[in-house]
């Protein structure tokens, strides 16, 4: 059976094999994560091209700039994040110990606005910025 | 190859890397990074009609072009995940009997959607990004499935004008 014969139908009835493979796949890969926990981080740093930039504490309300050619402060909650590759502006929240990006300047989908602190990382590949928890006990952070 | 068959493949390139820019303006679908990869009904067409060298060109370039758009870290994204996946395509589509269009899109979107995030996990070096997975599989047979209908339809509509105009043998893949 060739390609353009294949494309014929929308349903043959090995479909019903290939289906029940992909399922069980996500079945497994369910199972596999659930036993994964998260938890939750008392700061978090951001890094650009892999140095680190900015650190924060929640739990001292302490945030420190290491990189002041990067990173600007607008109040205690906000800083920009500017480069050659590009603008991220951070929102910081203290007590829901959370930090989100709140604008961005890549001018396409925006990933990283969209990506929650709770997930683990938040990750600006166009202007390579990651925002990473610190301080983990059992992290499954290898870098 | 004649000329036909290669205004075809830019036709096919150009489609898709315009589905793609079209679709980077959406916001992502549930989970980060998550799209409905429409630019892949053309790399499907292209597979079934011109074959998978033909195909990996069409990949190759559209992840080229893309990346000018998007930035040139979005290929190291794209362009395994693409070629993994197409490859992934192409066998089914030539050694597995009685499995349709659709099945093999929503594979080949499973595989891709899986393969990102791990080439994401090792980018960021970090593996909580993979408790994604799961999500992303099942996104992805949805996707696929509806990728793989949109390829049964163009097909189904096309493929006689498009089959008898270019000489395409029916064995081309």
């Amino acid at each position: 059976m060739d390609a353009v014969e294949k494309a014929k139908k929308p349903f043959m009835r090995g479909d019903i094999v290939v289906y029940t493979l992909l399922l069980i796949l996500s079945l497994i890969l369910f199972i596999v994560t659930l036993g994964v926990k998260t938890e939750r981080s008392n700061g978090f740093s951001v890094y650009f091209d892999g140095v680190e930039i900015l650190k924060c504490d929640f739990e001292n309300k302490s945030v420190t700039v290491i990189d002041n050619s990067i990173v600007k402060k607008i109040d205690d909650a906000n800083y920009t994040i500017s480069t050659n590759l590009g603008v991220n502006e951070i929102e910081i929240d203290f007590t829901e110990s959370s930090v989100s990006v709140v604008d961005t300047d890549c001018g396409l989908s925006k990933e990283c606005m969209h990506m929650s602190f709770s997930d683990g990382i938040i990750v600006c590949a166009p202007h390579k910025i990651v925002i990473r928890p610190t301080n983990l006990s059992g992290e499954l952070i290898i870098g | 190859m004649n000329s036909k068959k290669v205004a075809l493949l830019g036709l096919f390139t150009a489609l898709s890397v315009i589905m793609f820019l079209v679709e980077s303006l959406f916001p992502p679908l549930i989970i980060p990074g998550a799209k409905l990869g429409l630019g892949n009904i053309f790399v499907m067409l292209c597979l079934i009609y011109l074959g998978y060298s033909n195909s990996v060109i069409l990949v190759v370039v559209k992840c080229l072009i893309a990346g000018i758009f998007g930035g040139f870290s979005q290929i190291m994204y794209s362009l395994p995940a693409g070629l993994i996946s197409l490859t992934i395509a192409f066998l089914m589509l030539r050694f597995i009997k009685n499995i349709s269009i659709v099945a093999i899109s929503a594979s080949a979107s499973v595989v891709h959607n899986l393969v990102q995030n791990c080439v994401f996990a090792i980018v960021v070096k970090s593996y909580k990004v993979l408790l994604y997975a799961p999500y992303l599989t099942l996104l992805g047979v949805l996707c696929g499935i509806l990728t793989g209908l949109t390829v049964y339809f163009i097909n189904k509509n096309l493929s006689k004008k498009i089959i008898k105009n270019l000489n395409i043998k029916e064995k081309s893949v």
